[in-house]
């Protein structure tokens, strides 16, 4: 029996597609839920680090009943002193895509140190250069900061305005701007 | 150019043939009559087999100016290889463009040609009538004048309705040039398909005959014989309780069905099996009295293993020949007795993790194309992944290196964390860890998927590199992981299939087309020299597939006559037999 060692005459090449012709089909996901929240122990987290996507100085108001806070507009968060707080507000992905906003608390003037404060605003600004986890250390009491060994890749921003961001994440319900918002009249006994 | 109309073809001659022939499940086929319509003339020519068997050639052009047309064309040269021809150099099977078109339908009448007719709207064909005369023409003859008449007219009647239907197909799914060279080179896997149902499977007929005899006898000795180590049969049949007491003896947490009661089904068997190895033997008896009532492997008097093939068939283009009469359909242990004939030897090739190449050169993930081009592909995962230090070993991080291998493979195929954490005895946290790490290092090639996936959900048409086809119809139940896996699958078909056409057309006699491998037979003084050839023309198909200068590897393995395959995951189950049969088997 002999085979033919010269090249085989087949040679399909020319009429090959490397392609499965599923190429422009295009899509894009819709966030319709943007929590507002610090990381979970357990996630890794990465920040937008851009100015435009920054609130250096956001009030939010949470009223402790297991919901969402609130966005207090700056001249009604003067009139509540204690009950808001200011926080560093900005967008941050988790490994799993998980779309959040992440507030940081602003350490005041003069106030007290905090090791939970000082040690969570030490992770918001390493999450704004790479991925972190940020998990609590009650022995210690402060928050104790991980980063991985070898790099992670960049997270794939969504395409969103930081304003579309905020409209997600709050509603109109969830922005405090009047005096009558059902939020504070809740706040004051009102509601 | 594009062909909507036969005229409009490049040939001279376009014949559209069908045959009849008879012959016993292992047998080759014995000739009855073939009829020949060209389309062009509308000339029709019929042939009783006496006439045929003085035939050295086809008595119509097969050269290459002409086309042959059938539906299932590899019965029609079931029937040339029986008479010493040539086949067609120019190839179209209505059934494999048929199935190529409609893949991903719901047909209502099948894919059969009487199918394909009434999909057109062609219905005048009595099905009832159609297989009262294949059954009489099965019974071999002979056959009064009459008779002969009626067969004659019967298989004109199937070449004058795909004389229509293969007209309608071109004028509802027109063919580009590139399509229509797609089509012929499947009709030239077809014409291979046929030389390989034509040649079989050695098998070595002696023991076979032997445990056919004495199945019955043999089937309660292998229960006795492997239950010793389980306890689990009771009068020959496997108790449920008994199963129960053993899985606490050996402390295995068993999965169970949302009534509680055991989950005993076959793929969960598999799984276990595979982390718990102590249970192989009780799966592979499970599976070998599940499967093998009785032996039903079709072999010819000459100890050939022959059955249909059936290319084409799955949703991925791959072949699907029946898992009772297909000497590699059976439980692992039975392909023991394959066997070469004397003085020959078999070669097993096998593309490596095929499925991982087509996966990174198709989604162009170089990370991934890296990983698979480093020759272990499941430890370089586990390096990028940091799991372990650049410069480790399948032998220096065997554990990582499972792990990731769950992870790669799983993948592919959608399977879920938990399914991942069962199979590589992972907790469903550090599975999820791991798909994470994979989604990670290998993100062009998730984008990819996730492609492939949304597109062919929506229903738009996906396709091989070589033009196999699926599109989800409306209505039809489709499932997210279908279109996860049909890429690798359908072009690891696809890459299969091309190298079954050059191995053949290189003179390379093959036994057996097997999921990602071929089995070749060669005289024993020439096996290297074949084996060196086929797995440069595997690597060379591989490469039409992958893209220029990307090629798989391939593995292979030779057995000379007198000895017989093995395939490792049967060993313990054929050493029983051995023992139980004795030097026949030996």
């Amino acid at each position: 029996m002999s085979i033919e060692n010269e090249k085989s005459h087949f040679d399909p090449s020319r009429f090959a597609m490397l392609s499965t012709g599923a190429e422009e089909f295009g899509t894009r996901k819709i966030r319709s839920v943007i929590p507002v929240n610090k990381p979970g122990k357990m996630e890794w987290v990465h920040l937008l680090d851009h100015e435009d996507f920054f609130i250096p100085g956001a009030a939010l108001l949470d009223l402790q009943d297991g919901g969402r806070v609130y966005l207090v507009v700056p001249e009604i968060a003067t009139q509540l002193n204690n009950d808001v707080r200011l926080y560093k507000l900005a967008p941050a992905l988790t490994k799993q895509d998980k779309l959040f906003l992440w507030p940081c608390p602003i350490i005041q003037p003069g106030e007290r140190p905090n090791p939970w404060h000082s040690s969570h605003n030490d992770a918001f600004n390493a999450a704004k250069s790479g991925w972190i986890r940020m998990k609590s250390n009650s022995a210690c009491g402060f928050y104790d900061i991980l980063e991985p060994e070898k790099i992670m890749p960049e997270p794939d921003w969504p395409e969103m305005s930081f304003t579309d961001m905020l409209q997600i994440a709050f509603n109109d319900d969830h922005i405090v701007d009047r005096d009558d918002h059902p939020a504070l009249r809740r706040l004051l006994g009102g509601v | 150019m594009i062909y909507s109309a036969c005229h409009e073809l490049p040939f001279t001659q376009i014949h559209i043939v069908d045959t009849e022939f008879f012959g016993a499940g292992g047998e080759q086929k014995t000739p009855v009559c073939l009829v020949v319509r060209e389309l062009l003339s509308g000339n029709v020519n019929r042939y009783w087999m006496d006439e045929l068997r003085q035939m050295n050639e086809p008595p119509f052009d097969i050269g290459p100016e002409a086309l042959f047309v059938a539906y299932f064309a590899s019965a029609e040269f079931s029937v040339f290889l029986a008479l010493g021809w040539n086949l067609p150099a120019n190839i179209f099977d209505c059934h494999a463009e048929f199935r190529c078109q409609t893949n991903g339908e719901t047909l209502s009448f099948g894919n059969g040609q009487v199918g394909a007719l009434q999909y057109f709207g062609i219905t005048d064909v009595d099905q009832m009538a159609k297989d009262d005369m294949r059954q009489h023409i099965l019974t071999g003859g002979p056959w009064s004048p009459n008779e002969r008449l009626a067969i004659l007219d019967y298989c004109q009647s199937d070449v004058d309705g795909l004389a229509r239907l293969f007209s309608a197909m071109l004028n509802r799914w027109p063919l580009k040039s590139m399509d229509f060279e797609q089509a012929l080179a499947r009709g030239r896997y077809v014409a291979t398909v046929a030389r390989m149902e034509y040649r079989g499977v050695p098998i070595d007929l002696k023991a076979l005959n032997l445990m056919r005899n004495n199945w019955h006898h043999f089937k309660q000795a292998l229960i006795e014989e492997t239950d010793q180590a389980y306890g689990v049969y009771e009068q020959g049949s496997f108790r449920t309780h008994l199963f129960e007491r053993y899985l606490k003896t050996q402390d295995i947490a068993w999965p169970r069905l949302p009534s509680g009661e055991l989950q005993l089904d076959r793929d969960t068997f598999k799984m276990m099996a595979l982390r718990y190895p102590q249970l192989a033997e009780l799966r592979e008896l499970r599976k070998t009295l599940a499967e093998m009532r009785e032996i039903k492997l079709t072999v010819g008097r000459d100890g050939r293993n022959r059955t249909l093939l059936s290319p084409f068939q799955s949703k991925t283009g791959r072949n699907q020949p029946s898992t009772t009469k297909f000497i590699f359909g059976l439980p692992a242990w039975a392909r023991s007795l394959i066997k070469p004939e004397p003085e020959t030897a078999l070669a097993y090739l096998d593309f490596s993790s095929q499925e991982i190449a087509i996966a990174a050169c198709l989604s162009n993930d170089e990370a991934l194309w890296e990983a698979y081009a480093s020759g272990d592909p499941y430890i370089q995962f586990a390096i990028d992944a940091g799991l372990a230090p650049a410069g480790a070993t399948k032998e220096s991080h065997k554990a990582e290196r499972d792990a990731c291998k769950v992870i790669m493979l799983g993948v592919q195929y959608g399977m879920s964390a938990y399914g991942m954490g069962q199979k590589a005895s992972l907790h469903i946290l550090e599975a999820e860890e791991l798909l994470q790490r994979h989604k990670d290092v290998y993100r062009t090639f998730w984008k990819w998927a996730d492609q492939n996936v949304n597109a062919g959900l929506a229903g738009v048409e996906l396709h091989t590199v070589f033009g196999w086809k699926i599109r989800a119809s409306n209505g039809r139940d489709v499932k997210e992981n279908t279109f996860l896996n049909w890429p690798m699958q359908a072009n690891g078909a696809e890459m299969l299939r091309l190298a079954c056409i050059a191995l053949e057309e290189a003179g390379i006699r093959i036994c057996a087309p097997i999921h990602d491998a071929i089995l070749i037979e060669a005289p024993l003084n020439e096996i290297d020299q074949h084996v060196a050839r086929a797995t440069s023309l595997m690597q060379k198909a591989s490469e039409w597939v992958l893209g220029p200068g990307r090629q798989c590897r391939v593995d292979a393995e030779i057995v000379c006559w007198p000895d017989r395959y093995e395939d490792g995951r049967g060993a313990s189950m054929w050493s029983l037999i051995q023992s139980h049969f004795g030097a026949e088997v030996a």
